[in-house]
């Protein structure tokens, strides 16, 4: 009887809820009505009318049609309440009050109202009024899943239960007014007064600081309070909250001292990924990433971001040394999500996507255009080639003519499908997943999709040993468009900004439109006649990629003893990539090759075998040491093929058969691999949780390197000391963490070019004997044994701050990483045959600081977490190669003509990449003044073209002679700002992030601003310079005679734009709908990149056209802009 | 659990035994050097690869041998020794060094090993001949640009090589002159038609009379190019136009070319059409309708200054179209001055990966009038020096080509007779200078007739050139490298 008078309030409830569902369904709206429904208060039982009329029936019976009338509900204990008792009632229209004092007349009975809960006691349990209650319901984390384990009891009393497998627990004999306290390892402790309720369902977020939470390390984990180094850590709802594809990109604003740049807004771009600043020149500054203990080789875009339980950012050379040397550009611990004991948990997240460019360049339309286009011919060469222009009666009827960044740009869509399913008995667990990720480009015919599946096993064979796998495989698809800068390149972006607006994109026939063959027909358009219309590079020049991955890890582990364990594992890693390509003949580059397609395949395997030991004890209960000892060895294969063509008597089968051309060029295949062995240890010491010691070294051996240098060895130490846990500070109970570290370790990059160290011969170019080619073979370049690592020497001091239980934490760290043994090839004379030699010789420095500030509340209802961090970084060349400077590579698109294509050098005492060129002090605005300038006996100069400062102040200005350092691509400072809040079943997020301070070179402008002969350039043109006075930026229209030969285009600061940047990242709205059929039902609404305040004038400020080469930073050409993205998902967790 | 510890720890000294095997890498898709250098094979391709590396000296050697001088300008830009400037920081002294450095190596590499090789010795002394000439043609070209280099014969496998100081002209005379006399003997006269283009003992010989001449060894020249003319390997090809011919080159009159082929998508052809064709889109356009680089043309002082004859016509043109070459339709003058048409593939604007046209080192032109000049100097001007320089001009005015002197023809370019030494001497060297112009000969010839400065000087050069400049200076850098490096006096 008693159970069915619970059944009935589950289902009251229930209804409740799922009457709420449906007005969910409406509107917010309703909803606040559901909300006003439930504050009904006491009043409302003096009001709420009843009528009865029964014969010796129970109390029990009276009470449930009193219930069935109305919204009150009963609480008693039928031990102390006679509910048996037979009672008659007969009332028309009587509260609720006068019918309970009715049939309780008489006896020591008492109630008492509260809200709709009606409670029924004795007066012989006067002391507890309260009903003592049987409470069930389930405890979950934030991301919805099951928390076993979890201790609940009830407040000030031992009486308590822990939860299940699945979360769920169940705790009798509770007063209904106690107060349940939920507690777990590393999650805030939460007080739930009980209120009668008898279903309680619990989140438990992180602890504030995340103090107890254990953070992976390098071959192993660690508490975090127990940490000595540099190390952050983030998990998966904040990596995935952006709409990332790779989940480096996740990491974006999120974590001190990690830079992410996003080089360009192609769909399937993955970041630039420094921490702490770049320590090599010409070499790897990418951090090393771990998966599931596997070092990658390979790169990591093909996880799906959602399969990532969390990341943890290994900064300081204390954390890192234990990766010897691949250890000196930072390490990057990824953990996939694991399956849990429990009931099968299966969660789908899905979002759809629309994006759309964040911003257009603002260009001059056909009649402008065509207008300064006339004007220029007017002046060129006495007006002898007018007839280049548009006629003036044509001019004036033009309007806007073609918007070509209209016609490239597009609405994308963007969606992605996620589920996984995990689960598992106390013996095994599981989990599976699989996401399709689909990301269509902003630039027409771009596209990104990747599909991915995953699985990880875990077996506990008996209580001391364990084995498992984890699998990640994925298929991506990369469709790309050519972004080449440069009139003659065929890049689809560039050519949208310098396609002449008079065009159309296609004629009336249907066929696209050819400034080339225009220019043939008319005469008309000197320049530019080798421009390839935008529109039809982006669909008829095919390039794109596909990649196929597959990562395994095979691991067991065996306790030796209860504080020895041995683990070893061995894993594979398996890629295998190809690149297609194809330029339709008709094309204007394949005037001369008549079509080209190209195939170039890659295929790399490697497997890592790692063995270790581990020691964990405590001594004397102050003493704890754990200490790792291990042995590694690994080996990675890279296996390359390419093959093109050229002549293609069709242009159906592009790529796909090689075959249709007729001159083939020259295969090309290679075959490399490395091969490392290495012996690692670590002890990590503490007392007291008070004084804490790290030591911990690698002993390297890779055949990267010379004979003479075979084996490197990095040892790293640490010590840190968490004062709040001295006497004296404990006492202060608004303190509950400080903690200070310092660190020192040295470190090595290996990522230097394969076989330097071996004499080689190699194929050289052919020469002609007999008119026809022959085989050529020359030695290679000149060896030298002594080749190593290049090794980074780093100290790091921090200090972590926590108050008021940890609602307040702040961590702060400075370092000083200096960077030795750089390679470089070395010049050497020229007359033994080689002109360099590659030796260990240069030196870089980097120091900086980081701050993080993390505030968290929680108020029950409100959550509010907000993250801050700050990074500065100053970079510095100490030492290059018997030089003092040299320069960058060229972006080599014919947009730079001096100094070899390049706009930055490398120079001793300066940041790495800073640009270099000419300072540009306006226009010469007089002929007087032009004459007494320095630039008065060029004959290609004159009123109204560019004044080019005289740097040397020799009193004349000189090509190549009067350059100096014009900008820096480094940031001062970069920052970020992570906010989430929830209220009830709202949570609401953003991610701010900016950098201040770095100079970007906008080479788009050179010819924007000086080409308007035969190409479209900025709307500031109008104001081109048209007497004394109108204009101090941009030159006269005009071009005196051998002006092109004098006048190249240059890098100067006419073109540099200041880099800083403040974006919002993304903000998302989050509604979780509390519907009991699912664990979790979760709708948002984001926004990726909505706002970016700066005043950079290109596209965007987060721009790299050279990508990842960290010595030609910050340079935009042709750059394919980033998306704004609207997107709506859902989680649904069953 | 003793016993595991003590496993675990014998494991690891096992691994670690075979860690030295397991970290010793060998590159499979290159060739390791122990791998090398193991059958004739080897041999013939390490011989191509020095034929490689020179080949990149002459794709611009136009610019030390004729811009550097008044014959020639630098196109429409200007460059440092078009204007009479040298600075050991140029790069292109370093560049030249470079090259030559690198030939010279390649070629020691493959004496050294070839040796070693058990093959064919009658094909292995070939080989180890062909290098040796091309060793020799490579100091040639830096002895008599920078003086004395430093001298180096042995392979560079380390650093000791890169500090040697430099030794004397007369050393590296000496060396010159060894190699080529192994090469006399040891290189065949002639070879099979899949062999064109390799070096010759007449191609050693000629190599050698140009290496005396250039001392001033007249006795010396005069030798081998008698025995050159006696040898009837060479003869004058009877028609100018044919010289010049991209489909008849490798010719009697040709000894010694640099050979390129224009249509491979390999990229085997020259710039030459391109570098010497006239910067003027309408008459030179490239497949893509660019304008040609034009990265040499005549200076108009000079080219105004030789009369005007059939062989001026043929190959300096100031204005298209010209009867000579019919396949240019366009209308138009050569922008930066006449440009030279010895380089000119009519079918260059439709060939992938450069044109057709070779770079000729030595021919038999230059043979009859290094002997003209030489038996001048020796025996004054007999008749066998006269029909030397006499059959040159013959061939040169023969514009319809008929080899019969016509009345007009004969008065454009008269025979030579009567003259005293030092007309003839004065003679030989007008005839030189056309009929060798753009072909890298002019410079040299220059100074080592003693008057460079005086000529130059006299042509409106923007710098003017001191005796400093009969050689170039050593590159800076080279010099910073290796301290032990000289400056050449002046510099």
């Amino acid at each position: 009887m008693k159970k069915k008078h619970y059944s009935w309030i589950s289902m009251a409830k229930l209804l409740w809820r799922s009457k709420l569902l449906k007005t969910m369904r409406l509107t917010l709206f309703a909803i606040l009505v559901s909300v006003v429904q439930i504050f009904a208060t006491n009043a409302h039982a003096q009001q709420t009318l009843v009528s009865l009329n029964l014969k010796n029936t129970s109390i029990r019976n009276v009470l449930g049609q009193i219930e069935n009338q109305t919204d009150f509900y009963f609480i008693y204990n039928a031990k102390a309440v006679d509910v048996e008792k037979e009672v008659s009632i007969d009332a028309e229209n009587k509260s609720i009050p006068e019918i309970l004092d009715r049939i309780f007349e008489g006896s020591n009975v008492t109630y008492k109202i509260d809200k709709r809960q009606i409670a029924i006691s004795t007066n012989l349990a006067e002391n507890a009024i309260q009903q003592e209650i049987t409470i069930s319901g389930r405890v979950a984390d934030s991301s919805g899943s099951p928390l076993p384990g979890v201790t609940i009891v009830l407040k000030g009393t031992t009486h308590g239960t822990i939860t299940d497998g699945d979360g769920n627990y169940s705790i009798s004999e509770v007063p209904s007014d106690a107060t349940l306290v939920f507690s777990f390892v590393g999650m805030t402790t939460k007080e739930i007064p009980v209120s009668g309720e008898t279903s309680i369902d619990v989140v438990l977020v992180e602890d504030a600081i995340g103090i107890e939470e254990v953070v992976a390390i390098g071959y192993g984990t660690m508490k975090k309070s127990d940490l000595t180094g540099a190390v952050s850590s983030i998990d998966n709802n904040k990596i995935t909250q952006r709409a990332i594809t790779s989940l480096d990109q996740g990491l974006k604003g999120q974590v001190a001292g990690v830079q992410i740049v996003q080089p360009s807004g192609a769909p399937g771009q993955t970041p630039i990924v420094r921490i702490r600043g770049i320590n090599s020149i010409q070499y790897g500054n990418d951090p090393l990433w771990v998966v599931d203990g596997f070092p990658m080789s390979s790169g990591i875009s093909f996880l799906n971001p959602n399969d990532i339980e969390s990341m943890t950012i290994l900064k300081d050379a204390s954390a890192t040394a234990i990766y010897g040397s691949r250890g000196a550009n930072g390490v990057i611990i990824v953990k996939t999500k694991k399956g849990k004991a429990g009931k099968t948990q299966v969660n789908y997240e899905a979002y759809i996507g629309a994006q759309s460019v964040t911003k257009t360049i603002d260009l001059m339309n056909a009649k402008e255009w065509a207008a300064a286009q006339r004007t220029f011919y007017e002046r060129f060469r006495g007006g002898g080639l007018l007839d280049r222009a548009f006629p003036q009666s044509e001019i004036d009827q033009m309007g806007e003519g073609t918007d070509w960044q209209d016609e490239v740009f597009r609405t994308a869509l963007m969606q992605s499908h996620n589920i996984s399913v995990t689960g598992g008995n106390e013996k095994t667990t599981f989990a599976v997943s699989g996401n399709y990720l689909n990301q269509e480009g902003i630039v027409i015919n771009s596209k990104y999709s990747r599909g991915t599946f995953g699985i990880n096993l875990e077996h506990k064979a008996s209580e001391k040993f364990k084995f498992g796998a984890n699998v990640n495989t994925s298929y991506e698809y990369n469709q790309s468009i050519s972004s080449a800068a440069g009139v003659n390149d065929g890049g689809v972006i560039y050519g949208a900004l310098i396609a002449a607006p008079t065009f159309p994109v296609k004629n009336a026939d249907g066929s696209y439109f050819s400034q080339r063959e225009y220019w043939i027909e008319t005469g008309r358009m000197a320049a530019n006649i080798n421009l390839q219309n935008p529109v039809q590079v982006a669909y008829e020049q095919e390039s794109n990629y596909n990649r196929t991955h597959i990562l395994g890890n095979f691991y067991g582990s065996y306790n030796i003893t209860n504080d020895l364990v041995v683990k070893t594992s061995l894993g594979a890693d398996i890629l295998y990539s190809r690149n297609n390509s194809y330029v339709p003949s008709y094309f204007i580059s394949q005037s001369a090759t008549n079509g080209s397609a190209g195939i170039n395949t890659s295929q790399r395997f490697s497997w890592v075998n790692e063995n270790t030991l581990t020691y964990s004890k405590v001594f004397n209960e102050v003493h704890s040491f754990t200490a790792l000892a291990g042995f590694t060895a690994e080996q990675a294969i890279a296996e390359r093929l390419s093959a093109s063509n050229t002549d293609f008597f069709t242009d159906i089968t592009t790529y796909n058969n090689l075959g249709n051309g007729s001159e083939p060029r020259i295969p090309s295949s290679s075959y490399s691999r490395w091969s490392m062995a290495s012996f690692i240890g670590r002890v990590n010491y503490d007392f007291k949780s008070k004084y804490f010691a790290t030591v911990s070294a690698r002993y390297d051996g890779s055949s990267r390197f010379g004979d003479n240098n075979r084996f490197g060895f990095f040892p790293s130490a640490a010590l840190a000391w968490r004062l709040s846990e001295e006497e004296f500070l404990k006492d202060l109970s608004w303190l509950s963490n400080l903690k200070i570290r310092l660190s020192y370790g040295k470190t090595g990059n290996q990522d230097i070019p394969l076989y330097q160290n071996i004499q080689s011969f190699n194929r050289t170019s052919s020469y002609v004997f007999g008119n026809s080619s022959k085989t050529a073979v020359a030695p290679g370049a000149l060896v030298n044994p002594d080749l190593k690592w290049e090794t980074t020497n780093q100290y790091n001091a921090g200090v972590d701050i926590g108050t008021w239980d940890n609602k307040l934490n702040l961590t702060i760290d400075y370092y000083y990483k200096k960077t030795n043994d750089l390679l470089f090839p070395v010049s050497v004379p020229r007359q033994g045959g080689y002109t360099s030699v590659l030796q260990n010789i240069g030196s870089v420095e980097n120091q900086g600081m980081e701050l993080g500030l993390n505030y968290n509340l929680d108020n029950g209802d409100f959550t509010w977490n907000v993250f801050g961090n700050i990074s500065f970084n100053r970079n510095k060349v100490l030492a290059l190669a018997n030089a003092d400077r040299f320069f960058g590579p060229s972006f080599g698109r014919n947009l730079v003509q001096r100094n070899g294509g390049s706009a930055t050098i490398i120079k001793v005492g300066e940041p790495i990449g800073v640009f270099w060129g000419n300072i540009f002090d306006g226009l010469w605005q007089t002929e007087e003044e032009f004459q007494a300038g320095h630039m008065a006996t060029n004959p290609n100069v004159g009123p109204g073209f560019e004044n080019y400062r005289d740097i040397n102040g020799d009193g004349v200005f000189v090509e190549g002679e009067d350059e100096t350092i014009i900008g820096n691509p480094h940031p001062d400072f970069e920052f970020g700002i992570t906010n989430n809040m929830s209220y009830k079943d709202f949570d609401l997020s953003f991610l701010i992030n900016g950098v201040y301070g770095n100079d970007i070179f906008n080479a788009n402008l050179i010819e924007l601003t000086s080409q308007v002969n035969g190409q479209n350039g900025i709307k500031e043109y109008v104001n081109a310079w048209n007497g004394e006075g109108t204009s101090n930026t941009i030159a006269k229209i005009d071009r005196p005679s051998g002006r092109s030969g004098v006048f190249v285009n240059r890098v100067s600061t006419q073109y540099m734009e200041d880099g800083t940047y403040v974006r919002l990242q993304n903000i998302t709205l989050g509604y979780t709908i509390p519907v009991r059929v699912f664990t979790k039902l979760r709708t948002y609404v984001s926004a990726d990149n909505l706002l970016t305040l700066t005043n950079y004038s290109g596209y965007n400020p987060e721009v790299s056209v050279m990508g990842n080469t960290s010595t030609a930073m910050g340079i935009d050409a042709g750059t394919y802009p980033v998306a704004k993205i609207f997107r709506f998902g859902v989680q649904v967790n069953f | 659990m003793k016993n595991i510890y003590y496993t675990i720890f014998l494991l690891c000294l096992l691994l670690l035994g075979g860690c030295d095997e397991f970290l010793a890498e060998t590159p499979r898709s290159t060739i390791g050097g122990e791998n090398f250098f193991k059958n004739s094979t080897d041999a013939e391709v390490s011989i191509s690869a020095i034929y490689s590396s020179i080949r990149s000296n002459y794709g611009g050697a136009y610019y030390y041998g004729d811009i550097s001088t008044e014959i020639a300008n630098n196109g429409e830009t200007s460059a440092p020794l078009d204007n009479g400037e040298y600075s050991a920081s140029d790069p292109t002294f370093r560049n030249l060094w470079t090259t030559l450095y690198r030939t010279i190596n390649y070629a020691n590499v493959a004496i050294t090993n070839i040796t070693e090789i058990d093959m064919n010795t009658e094909l292995k002394t070939r080989y180890i001949g062909e290098a040796r000439f091309l060793r020799a043609l490579a100091y040639f070209e830096l002895v008599r640009a920078f003086g004395g280099v430093p001298k180096i014969t042995e392979p560079t496998i380390d650093e000791s090589n890169n500090s040697l100081p430099r030794s004397g002209t007369e050393e590296i005379y000496d060396l010159i002159f060894d190699d080529l006399q192994y090469c006399e003997e040891s290189l065949p006269a002639t070879y099979s038609a899949a062999d064109v283009g390799r070096a010759t003992s007449g191609a050693a010989k000629t190599l050698m009379a140009k290496a005396y001449l250039q001392k001033g060894d007249f006795q010396n020249t005069l030798i081998k190019t008698e025995e050159i003319i006696a040898s009837g390997a060479y003869e004058l090809l009877p028609y100018l136009k044919d010289v010049f011919d991209v489909t008849k080159e490798n010719g009697k009159e040709h000894i010694f070319s640099i050979q390129f082929m224009g249509g491979t998508t390999e990229g085997l052809g020259s710039n030459f059409t391109r570098n010497f064709a006239s910067r003027n889109v309408e008459i030179n356009p490239n497949a893509n309708g660019e304008p040609s680089w034009a990265s040499i043309a005549a200076e108009d002082q000079w080219y105004n200054s030789i009369p005007d004859h059939y062989r001026k016509r043929l190959t300096l043109v100031a204005e298209f179209p010209t009867p000579y070459y019919p396949e240019i339709t366009a209308v138009g003058v050569a922008l930066a001055g006449p440009c030279c048409m010895k380089y000119w593939d009519p079918l260059y604007t439709t060939r992938i990966g450069g044109d057709e046209a070779n770079w000729t080192v030595l021919r038999y032109a230059d043979v009859l009038l290094m002997f003209a000049e030489a038996e001048n100097e020796i025996n004054g001007p007999t008749p066998e020096a006269y029909d030397a320089i006499n059959s040159i001009r013959k061939r040169a005015r023969d514009e319809n080509q008929n080899l019969i002197d016509e009345p007009e023809e004969l008065a454009e370019l008269p025979v030579l007779e009567g003259l005293s030494q030092d007309e003839f001497r004065q003679a030989v060297w007008a005839e030189r200078d056309i009929e060798l112009c753009f072909e890298a000969q002019h410079r040299w010839d220059l100074i080592r007739q003693n008057r460079f400065v005086e000529v130059v000087n006299a042509s409106n050069i923007a710098s003017k050139v001191t005796e400093t400049n009969r050689l170039f200076p050593i590159p800076n850098l080279e010099i910073l490298a290796n301290p032990n490096l000289e400056q050449n006096p002046g510099y």
